[in-house]
């Protein structure tokens, strides 16, 4: 309830063009957005463009929120836009190199990413994460680091509830099945 | 009938794997610099140069549509 109305009086804020408002919501998601971004494109440089380019399009829409404004939904609605505009990007410019693949080759080295694990578990699961598929990545993500409901998930991602449904199984699976003998 | 506590089921196990994920955060210099980047355009809309381009874009496009329409009357015409 409390974080229901602090998230009001951010929308309120955020309409009268308030920069302390501005401040709340940037400490309250700036984490959130960065961990679901950086875990999409696997690169913290771009990470931190997208993460940029969501605030900046709160800023820029501030004055037109609606009062019933959900800033989570509304802000992973533009995260996950703005991830779908870069991976088409990617594609394309994959495309326009010829037959390199799209994605990074298999590396024994850590990625940026996974150098944050501490442990053994920690970095299979790292591994695991980014071993899947976008799609299922992003709904598991939602969902498990963000505790989304899967209505919320559908809507940010304009796809049905069914389909979260079934993208969550299937993470979960091919989740299982990377992780083997780490669970 | 067990449908959905098996799917519920699935969002269960996710969040229990996800809370072994190490934990992630944007740099602080790069936060602060985000922050001050975008907070000074709170409430002011998109910026003007955005508009402009989008608004010269029409026009190129208007005058291009109107030229393809009057050589295609010029033909039609002859």
């Amino acid at each position: 309830m409390e974080a229901l109305t602090a998230e009001t009086d951010w929308v309120a804020g955020l309409r009268r063009g308030d920069p302390g408002a501005f401040d709340a919501v940037f400490a309250a998601y700036r984490r959130r957005l960065y961990g679901y971004l950086v875990r999409m494109t696997r690169r913290r440089d771009v990470a931190e463009d997208l993460l940029q380019e969501t605030f900046l399009r709160l800023a820029q829409h501030a004055k037109r929120l609606a009062d019933d404004t959900r800033l989570g939904a509304w802000l992973f609605t533009v995260a996950h836009r703005l991830v779908q505009s870069w991976g088409r990007a990617q594609a394309v410019r994959a495309a326009l190199a010829g037959d390199l693949p799209a994605q990074e080759p298999a590396s024994t080295e850590r990625s940026p990413l996974e150098a944050l694990a501490d442990t053994q578990t920690q970095l299979a699961l790292e591994r695991a994460f980014a071993a899947l598929a976008p799609a299922y990545r992003e709904v598991a993500l939602l969902v498990g680091i963000e505790g989304l409901q899967p209505a919320e998930v559908a809507e940010i991602l304009g796809v049905r509830p069914d389909a979260i449904r079934q993208r969550l199984a299937r993470a979960r699976a091919q989740l299982a099945e990377h992780l083997g003998d780490h669970r | 009938m067990t449908d959905k506590p098996e799917k519920d089921d699935d969002a269960m196990k996710l969040a229990d794997l996800a809370r072994g994920l190490p934990p992630t955060d944007v740099d602080p210099a790069a936060a602060e610099r985000i922050a001050a980047l975008t907070r000074r355009d709170v409430g002011h809309g998109p910026p003007k140069r955005r508009v402009v381009e989008a608004a010269l874009v029409a026009v190129l496009v208007l005058a291009t549509l109107a030229w393809v329409a009057m050589k295609i009357y010029e033909m039609l015409g002859r």
